[in-house]
């Protein structure tokens, strides 16, 4: 299924002013609702969010049956849908209301710069598979679209505050009105969380605070919609893997404009801009700066009636640097130190009603990358709805992993020779076919079921130059990855829910002749053939709330990390209609589990060897 | 890039669902004249007429509500029917053309009547409008005290558009 008050069994459980407020989306013409969305989505809900009392993003994506989140440090996760997984995992498209926050120096997100007021997020939505045409660039394995409230939504005081064994958080916010449809909020948050340790109960030395303002402006006319939105945070970090240094300061800020307009003739035109900035350090020893400017439009109309059309194009300029201060004998650095690149894209994209039950959706994007030019994402779904409660889906697209300033800037020198170095590495490819099913059995249950067979060319490897060094960046390796997905729901009663989601992935990857053969293939990632769970969520009556959620992960083969069970479980008292309490224990089956390898092996993926312990905390929410 | 509307493109719910949704929750805020219902045990009825996918789509949403003790069925009308018995008459998109006339014909019938935006929603005591992506909805006050019913100012107040009595 798809969670959200998507199924009627959902809807049923809204009162009539949450009804009032449930996105349909008729903003765009163009715009079709989640039970036709020819994609493996999975929607989180603000609900859910909310019920999980999860603090931090990665945290939150834990909800959605169809990513793999691992956690590496308190600071660092491994975030991926099928697959490839690492600290750095590349092949993902993260978007907080419409801004990209994927990073242009390794493809990967640094989590510990992301975060959203769990109460102000409306929803994620998490799709599985390539979303390249439409969403944009680095959609090759799964788009995470997360989606806060207007500020027309969030009115009035909010205050949070809590913290356990590992953590302790607060949050206040304020939204208010200032005119005839023009409504604000501003908020401010923070946290600090208790470094974690390793197997052997050394002290993981990843303790890290982080404080974030910010603000949201939304004015609605007759027919348009503006939003003006930023936010600033600063975080210090202590750091794993060397405690000679200094900690990371991690910084930053963004602005951002949108502007929709409801076009006399139906269709919708949008603007959007936004300025981003982040900035992380370590004294004496690095500092990445990156600056990134984007611009957006999109246009979207219905022609003829049977042509669904949506056609736009941006335009993003970063400018990173990073200097790293010399380390000799091994000296790793950018060359460039600094560098403007420009992406830029032209879309478009027609769903057409072939028959009142079968679409087919044609897309093409192109893109311009900094490094290798032009490249096309082309994009074929068919979908098929027989009844009002059943989906089948079909696909087959293209999406590229271009190259990153890490593939091909950097340099690493031991002495006088030159011992890695970027070079020629190109786009990474997919061609992906998928298929799917998602329905309401009854009117009780939802479900939903998505198979993929991917197939990868030219990934990352490791060549030599003439059988010596330098090592170069290159792309010598291909395979094919396939696997399903499947998760859930079912309302048991009406005060009892019972959702599940399992996904089972298998990679077969190889090098190519000629090549050099330098590390397994797993370097590609560290995945678990199989994720399970199972989450129950009880309303007790009396403004009583018990969740339970039980995950299986199975094994991750290099760095190892055994296959391990855990269980959260949280009860949650609305005392009043202002005040709520809670308390919430995640990891509670085991006083430590490690969950992405041990130290010990390639540092390509990131792992550490930190575990995550048991913890509870209590948390206190009042709205007035 | 391309990334806050492109989502927005397959966000969200279907609206047939929401009013779907909507049409039974109205219930509890309206007062049907006593003589309305044979018993405190006889079901509400709601109607449908010229949109038999909502009608299926309400019949599924309404499976197994009760509004206090009472059964809610959900009935499809031919344009040619009579709506007698009705107590929550939705006219769909495909009543469009014959909505006029029946909702003068059904003026002083105690019935919720309730228009889909995209029907002519001219005298439905309801309609649905679609405003900034969330389905809210209009009432027409003269209209439903011409049919004798009442509505409690806590749905009024959800109203974005209220036309005051006569």
């Amino acid at each position: 299924m798809v969670s959200a008050p998507e199924t009627l069994a959902d809807l049923r459980q809204l009162s009539i002013e949450d009804l009032a407020n449930v996105d349909v989306s008729s903003v765009s013409k163009t715009a079709q609702p989640l039970s036709n969305a020819p994609a493996a989505i999975y929607v989180i809900t603000r609900d859910d969010i909310l019920r999980s009392g999860a603090t931090t993003l990665p945290e939150i994506l834990r909800l959605a049956p169809n990513l793999q989140v691992a956690r590496i440090t308190a600071t660092s996760y491994a975030v991926s849908a099928r697959g490839f997984n690492g600290s750095a995992a590349d092949k993902l498209l993260v978007l907080i209301d419409g801004r990209s926050v994927y990073t242009p120096f390794s493809h990967g997100v640094f989590w510990d710069s992301q975060d959203v007021l769990p109460e102000d997020i409306d929803r994620i939505e998490v799709i599985s598979g390539p979303g390249a045409t439409l969403w944009g660039a680095n959609a090759v394995n799964g788009v995470i679209n997360i989606l806060t409230r207007r500020s027309s939504e969030t009115q009035g005081v909010s205050l949070r505050a809590g913290g356990g064994d590992r953590e302790q958080f607060a949050s206040l916010q304020y939204g208010g009105t200032l005119g005839d449809g023009l409504t604000y909020r501003i908020y401010a948050d923070g946290m600090r969380q208790t470094g974690n340790e390793t197997a052997t109960g050394q002290d993981a030395r990843d303790g890290w605070s982080r404080r974030q303002a910010g603000f949201r402006l939304d004015w609605s006319g007759a027919d348009d919609l503006i939003t003006l939105q930023g936010d600033v945070y600063k975080g210090s970090e202590e750091q794993a893997t060397a405690p000679l240094f200094a900690d990371l300061a991690n910084s930053g800020g963004n602005l951002m404009a949108r502007w929709t307009r409801t076009l006399s003739s139906g269709g919708t035109l949008q603007v959007q801009a936004y300025y981003d900035q982040i900035e992380r350090s370590v004294p004496g020893r690095y500092r990445d700066t990156l600056r990134t400017y984007d611009l957006d439009v999109q246009h979207s109309f219905s022609l003829g009636g049977r042509h669904q059309i949506v056609w736009g194009g941006g335009y993003r300029l970063t400018e990173d640097d990073f200097p790293i201060a010399p380390s000799p004998p091994k000296t790793q650095f950018f060359d460039p130190v600094s560098s403007r690149q420009t992406l830029t894209n032209l879309f478009a994209q027609d769903a057409i009603t072939l028959t009142p039950t079968l679409t087919l959706t044609l897309g093409l994007k192109l893109e311009n990358e900094p490094y290798v030019g032009l490249e096309p994402l082309p994009n074929l779904r068919l979908a098929w709805k027989p009844t009002n409660t059943t989906l089948l889906w079909l696909g087959v697209s293209r999406a590229v992993r271009s190259p990153s300033r890490l593939d091909r800037d950097f340099v690493e020198v031991h002495g006088a020779t030159v011992f890695l170095t970027g070079r020629d590495f190109q786009s990474e490819s997919l061609v992906a076919y998928q298929l799917g099913y998602r329905g309401q059995p009854s009117a009780r249950s939802s479900v939903s079921v998505s198979a993929y067979y991917n197939v990868y060319d030219d990934l990352r490897s490791f060549e030599l130059t003439g059988g010596g060094l330098p090592i170069v960046f290159a792309n010598r390796m291909e395979g094919e990855a396939y696997g399903i997905e499947a998760w859930g729901a079912y309302q048991m009663t009406d005060w009892w829910r019972l959702s599940g989601g399992f996904t089972w992935l298998h990679k077969d990857l190889r090098y190519r002749p000629g090549s050099a053969n330098l590390v397994s293939t797993d370097i590609a990632g560290n995945d678990p053939d199989y994720q399970a769970s199972v989450r129950s969520m009880m309303d007790l009556g009396s403004g009583v709330t018990l969740d339970l959620d039980v995950r299986r992960i199975g094994e991750l083969p290099d760095p190892v990390s055994p296959a391990y069970t855990e269980l959260g479980a949280r009860v949650r008292w609305a005392v009043s209609d202002s005040v709520e309490i809670a308390l919430t224990g995640v990891n509670l089956l085991n006083d430590r589990h490690l969950e992405f390898g041990s130290a010990s092996a390639n540092v390509q993926l990131g792992a550490t060897g930190i575990e995550s312990a048991r913890s509870v905390s209590v948390d206190l929410r009042w709205r007035f | 890039m391309a990334g806050g509307a492109p989502a927005r493109a397959w966000a969200g719910v279907d609206e047939t669902a929401v009013k779907a949704t909507y049409l039974y929750k109205f219930a509890p805020f309206i007062e049907w004249p006593a003589s309305t219902f044979a018993s405190p045990t006889s079901p509400l009825h709601i109607c449908v007429l010229g949109d038999d996918a909502f009608a299926g789509v309400l019949e599924q949403a309404a499976m197994g509500q009760r509004l206090d003790g009472r059964p809610i069925m959900v009935r499809r009308l031919r344009t040619a029917d009579k709506p007698t018995g009705c107590h929550i008459l939705y006219l769909g998109a495909g009543a469009a053309k014959s909505s006029g006339n029946l909702l003068r014909v059904l003026k002083g019938s105690p019935i919720l009547t309730v228009s889909d935006r995209g029907g002519d929603g001219q005298g439905a005591i309801i309609q649905f409008l679609v405003k900034d992506g969330r389905v809210r909805f209009g009432v027409d006050l003269a209209a439903a005290n011409a049919n004798g019913v009442t509505i409690s100012s806590k749905l009024l107040s959800l109203a974005v558009l209220v036309k005051p009595g006569a």
